[in-house]
């Protein structure tokens, strides 16, 4: 093969996939912010459209413990549940980054994992969820660069920021589920996945603990200081019996208690531990009575707090 | 340094062009270099466990070479049982030593403490040591000179694109490549380039795609019913093919790039008619490793029907515990060695009964299939839970959750369907349909820009680790 030949060729398989790339994202993108519902259309919703006066933030833990027309009900005002799935702290602050782009929520519930200053095993794969918006929100950028030395230059890519997401894509443009805005967000939880002990096991140790996590939860109190949100910090139940001194409770209340931000701890509540497992769905997760029984009785107490 | 991630593509790309821009005389030096800051990527302190390994071996080659009868015989076992030492120091000691505190329990009243020691196991131990052992074996054979250049010897341990997970290589073949002069070939190239874009496809559109749903399933097998399990078990016998030939493709590529020819690792292994045809497919180095290095001393197969019998169950024993340092491992390779032996005495014995060749081929895939399942568990009682699971579970749900969990299941079929069709026809029409290969320019473009835009749009970019580096 002569040399001119084969850079020519380089050229050309160049040329197209640029073209390509370009052209097959933008119709990913238009299709992407087409979608209503389920997990992509409450993000979107969330970022885009929603102007609840309470908004709830956090991972699975958010996403199904806080029944949202509850908390609506007895605290007399519109709530909806942005917690979730399988995110941390950093999906949290580039949320309300977002949101704050277009309004301030009067109340913001942060739900706290027992273990969310912990380093992460799986890094910040997570992140790549928010890859769509990376366009659109230039907000973000720093949060989704931190996945790698070379996010940024990944991100060139339209094929990448819309990776692993075709199917779901299709699949969500065509189905007849209800639209986010017509939800509260919550999703109750209802199948077993995993073995529960009759009594809670003593919650494993803790791995060491990710300083940039923390840099994290700061940086959502001063955003919520500074555009006069009402937060408060929560951390709900969980069926595990949780050592005294566990750091990430130790470091978010001394921080709380600092800032002078409420932190409401019901990790250990007899309400529902007492009961065994049947008021869980697994070791991290409420079942949907529990839920809703939790969503009262936090409801309750910012009522009386407030 | 992962071949899946963003800075081997940068690493890759300067090596490569500094290669070629760099006098014939010095290149050997940079890829020395290069090769070390690949491996120092990953845990740098270990470069010195790689280096004592060099250093005895180079030393063992040249004792064996200007040394006399038994006095050989004295520095390639000396040599071995370095390797095997730095082996068993890092991989080996913590099993024994729990083994050993479970045993004593047995027979008294409190189990001994010995303790175990807290060493993480340096990336592709096994791999490079194999290496290294067998090129003092060559020398020892006569079949290779004793390398006098320390540098060349390193990089023959070290060479980055085969360092972590093989192709295990023997010095007769790799050792003089070092000293040709490899012009600028772009057929070379393009070829090599070509290979490299196919294990990353396959490493990280299919393999890292079946790993996501098999660890899901894996991380709790005693709730999940029989048709995830046995869905969690196909997908990793594809999983982990795809993995390690995708990684061996990658390196054979990038290899190839720089004008250097390395070993084919695999042949379409899930298309064999028998358990020893598979061995003959997979990781075909290790197993030309162990049948020159073990099975042949042994006595092969010239032996009495017992004796058959032993050689292998001792060489499938030996490829198991290579792999790992637990139990299922030993298991995997036994039941490997059974099934070899099992299909032995079907032919001895019973030679009038002959399958098709296609029930041969499902026979043999059900089987290797069902020996990963020790493979990928964590310990033997997990292994035989999800074993009895799946002879005894009645539900039938694959896995619950809405499209994200069922686009991943659709996502890994096509995936498997993709490796299946291209295996499929290599095997029985070959030579015809090869897209990459194909004479028409076109066909080859179009083949590598949707070969790219499929990595970019399906590919996991978790950063997730070969499953062979562990090893």
């Amino acid at each position: 093969m002569e040399r001119s030949g084969f850079f020519w060729k380089i050229f050309i398989v160049v040329t197209f996939l640029i073209l390509i790339d370009k052209g097959i994202g933008t119709i990913l993108q238009y299709y992407y912010f087409k979608i209503h519902h389920g997990e992509q259309g409450r993000t979107t919703y969330i970022i885009d459209s929603c102007i609840s006066e309470t908004i709830i933030l956090g991972s699975s833990r958010a996403a199904h413990h806080y029944v949202s027309p509850v908390i609506s009900e007895i605290l007399h005002t519109t709530c909806y549940n942005a917690g979730k799935d399988k995110q941390r702290l950093r999906y949290s602050l580039a949320l309300l980054k977002m949101v704050y782009r277009r309004y301030s929520p009067k109340l913001i519930i942060l739900d706290l994992n027992p273990t969310a200053f912990e380093t992460n095993e799986n890094g910040l794969d997570e992140l790549s969820i928010l890859l769509p918006y990376y366009s659109s929100h230039p907000e973000i950028r720093s949060i989704v660069n931190e996945r790698s030395r070379f996010e940024w230059i990944k991100t060139y890519s339209d094929l990448y920021r819309f990776n692993s997401l075709p199917l779901k894509i299709i699949f969500n443009n065509i189905s007849t589920e209800r639209d986010a805005n017509e939800t509260s967000g919550y999703v109750p939880l209802i199948i077993h996945k995993e073995l529960i002990p009759d009594t809670p096991d003593i919650l494993p140790p803790s791995l060491p603990i990710d300083s940039s996590i923390i840099k994290c939860f700061k940086e959502i109190i001063y955003l919520a200081k500074v555009k006069g949100s009402r937060l408060v910090i929560v951390v709900s139940p969980i069926y595990y019996r949780l050592p005294g001194n566990l750091k990430t409770i130790e470091i978010a209340k001394s921080i709380c208690d600092k800032e002078k931000i409420p932190f409401l701890n019901y990790s250990q509540s007899g309400q529902f531990l007492e009961h065994g497992p049947e008021m869980f769905l697994d070791m991290g997760h409420l079942n949907d009575s529990s839920a809703i029984a939790f969503s009262t009785l936090l409801s309750n107490d910012l009522r009386n707090a407030h | 340094m992962l071949f899946n991630s963003f800075p081997f593509i940068i690493f890759f790309l300067v090596v490569t062009i500094a290669y070629y821009a760099m006098h014939h005389k010095w290149r050997w030096l940079l890829l020395l270099l290069a090769s070390c800051y690949f491996y120092a990527f990953l845990i740098p302190a270990y470069l010195l466990v790689l280096f004592l390994i060099i250093t005895i071996d180079y030393a063992a080659g040249i004792l064996i070479e200007s040394n006399q009868g038994r006095t050989r015989k004295f520095y390639l076992g000396l040599s071995i049982i370095s390797n095997l030492t730095v082996l068993g120091i890092f991989k080996y000691h913590n099993f024994f030593v729990e083994n050993l505190n479970h045993l004593s329990g047995l027979f008294t009243s409190k189990e001994a403490s010995f303790s175990i020691w807290n060493l993480a196991l340096p990336v592709g131990l096994s791999f490079h040591t194999f290496q290294a052992m067998s090129y003092t074996i060559e020398v020892y054979k006569g079949q290779q000179k004793a390398e006098r250049k320390f540098g060349i010897y390193g990089l023959y341990v070290m060479f980055y694109p085969q360092l972590v997970a093989g192709p295990i290589e023997r010095p007769q073949r790799l050792i003089p490549q070092f000293y040709q002069k490899h012009q600028v070939s772009y057929n070379g190239i393009s070829s090599g380039l070509k290979w490299m874009l196919w294990g990353f496809f396959m490493k990280v559109v299919v393999a890292d795609r079946l790993g996501i749903y098999v660890d899901y399933v894996f991380k709790n097998a005693e709730v999940h019913s029989r048709l995830a399990l046995i869905t969690a078990v196909f997908f990793y016998t594809f999983q982990i093919y795809c993995d390690f030939a995708g990684y061996s493709l990658i390196a054979i590529g990038s290899a190839k790039v720089m004008g250097f020819t390395l070993t084919k690792n695999f042949n379409r292994p899930y298309l064999a008619l028998s358990l020893k045809d598979f061995w003959k497919r997979w990781n075909i180095t290790l197993s030309q490793w162990f049948r020159d290095y073990v099975y042949f001393p042994l006595g092969g197969s010239k032996v009495t029907v017992s004796k058959y019998i032993f050689n292998i169950l001792v060489v499938f024993i030996l490829s198991g515990l290579w792999h790992g340092a637990n139990w299922t491992f030993i298991l995997w390779g036994l039941f490997h060695g059974l099934f070899i032996v099992f299909g032995y005495l079907k032919r001895k014995y019973f030679p009038a009964i002959i399958f098709s060749k296609y029930i041969r081929i499902i026979t043999t895939f059900l089987a290797v299939s069902f020996c990963w399942i020790f493979f990928r568990s964590q310990n033997v009682h997990e292994a035989f839970t999800i074993i009895k699971r799946i002879f005894s579970q009645q539900t039938i749900h694959l896995i619950e959750g809405e499209f994200e969990e069922r686009s991943l299941l659709l996502y890994s079929l096509l995936g498997i369907f993709c490796i299946v069709t291209t295996e499929v026809i290599s095997e029985f029409f070959p030579g015809r349909y090869q897209l990459l290969q194909s004479p028409k320019l076109w066909v080859r473009m179009t083949t590598c820009i949707g070969l790219i835009v499929v990595i970019l749009l399906f590919g996991v970019f978790d950063g997730s680790q070969f499953i062979y580096f562990q090893f």
